[in-house]
C-alpha cells in the first residue's frame, strides 16, 4: 500500500453530529407559502434535493428541504436550512461561499463558527468524490438567491 | 500499433487461461460473495441468487446505509466497488432503491477478497451504527 501521504481517518468524515443529521433530518418536508423552490440533483450519484424558502423582504424565513441521497449530502442540507433561518439573503450567500472554501481545506472557514454544525463536515475536504455531496444544498441555495434577485 | 500489440497480447493471455475458466472462477466468487453478504443482517442482495442467472458481479444495500457511504468506508481498507445507478435509473426506480452498491469479481481476484468485503461490510455497519433488529 502507498504509505507516502497520510491516509485521512474515517472517523473525520462520519463524525456523530453527521451520523445524527443523516438519521434524524432537521427541517425536512415541505412549505406551503414557499416563495423560492429549488430542485437539484446530481444525475451521477443519483443524489437529489428540493430545497424550499420563504424570503421575507430580505430576510430567510423559513427553509425546509426533501431529499435522497448519501449521509453527507442529506447532513448538509439539514445543517443547511438550520442555519437558514432569520439571515438575510446576503448573510446566506457568504454562508455558502463559507461552506464552499471549507470544503476546498480552507482552515479559517473549518473554524467559523457562523458555520455552526455544518464545521463538522470539514473533514469531507480530505475526500475530493464526496465534497459534491456536501455542496449540493448549497448549491440549489445559490440557485435560488439567484432566481430572487433576478 | 501499441494498442493493436497490446490488444493481441491480452486475447492470447485471456485465452491461454480459457474464457470458461475465467467464467467459472468469475461465478465460483459471485456466489461465495452473495452466500456470505445475505447472512449479514441488513443486507439485501439484487437479482437471482443462482448460478448460471448472473455474471461475476453482486449488487447489494445494507440497510440505510447509503451505497456512496459504502463505498468510501470500503475504499478505506482497500476495497474498490462501484455505489450509484451503474447507469440503470429506470431498474433503480422499480427496485424503489436510491442507488446500489456493487461489487465485481474476475481473474485476479480470490476467496481472500469475498472475506474482506463481507469483513468490511460489517466494519461500515457498526460505524453507521447498523444494530440488526
Amino acid at each position: 500500500m502507498d504509505t507516502s501521504r497520510p491516509e485521512p481517518q474515517l472517523s473525520a468524515l462520519y463524525q456523530e453530529l453527521i451520523l445524527d443529521h443523516y438519521r434524524r433530518p432537521r427541517n425536512k418536508g415541505t412549505l406551503e407559502d414557499a416563495t423560492h423552490s429549488v430542485s437539484l440533483n446530481n444525475p451521477l450519484c443519483g443524489d437529489e434535493i428540493d430545497l424550499q424558502l420563504r424570503v421575507d423582504g430580505d430576510v430567510i424565513k423559513e427553509a425546509r428541504f426533501i431529499g435522497r441521497g448519501c449521509s453527507i449530502s442529506q447532513a448538509s442540507a439539514s445543517m443547511m436550512t438550520q442555519l437558514l433561518k432569520e439571515r438575510t439573503v446576503p448573510q446566506a450567500i457568504a454562508l455558502a461561499e463559507r461552506m464552499s472554501a471549507m470544503m476546498q481545506g480552507d482552515d479559517g472557514a473549518a473554524r467559523d463558527k457562523t458555520l455552526g454544525d455544518l464545521r463538522a463536515l470539514a473533514g469531507v475536504s480530505k475526500f475530493p468524490v464526496r465534497i459534491k455531496c456536501a455542496l449540493l444544498p448549497w448549491n440549489a441555495l445559490t440557485d435560488a438567491m439567484k432566481a430572487g434577485r433576478g | 500499433m501499441e494498442g493493436a500489440v497490446g490488444l493481441a497480447a491480452a486475447i492470447t493471455y485471456l485465452e491461454g487461461i480459457g474464457l470458461d475458466r475465467i467464467a467459472e472462477h468469475e461465478q465460483a466468487l459471485a456466489a461465495a460473495a452473495i452466500e456470505k453478504l445475505i447472512q449479514i443482517e441488513g443486507v439485501t442482495v439484487y437479482g437471482p441468487h443462482a448460478l448460471g442467472h448472473r455474471a461475476g458481479v453482486v449488487s447489494f444495500t445494507y440497510g440505510d446505509v447509503h451505497p456512496h457511504d459504502i463505498a468510501t468506508i470500503l475504499d478505506r481498507d482497500g476495497i474498490c466497488i462501484r455505489a450509484g445507478h451503474h447507469c440503470t435509473q429506470p431498474l433503480m426506480r422499480r427496485l424503489n432503491v436510491a442507488a446500489t452498491a456493487r461489487a465485481s469479481f474476475y481473474l485476479y481476484n480470490g476467496p481472500d477478497d469475498v472475506d474482506a468485503l463481507a469483513g468490511a461490510l460489517v466494519k461500515a455497519g457498526a460505524l453507521f451504527g447498523y444494530v440488526p433488529a
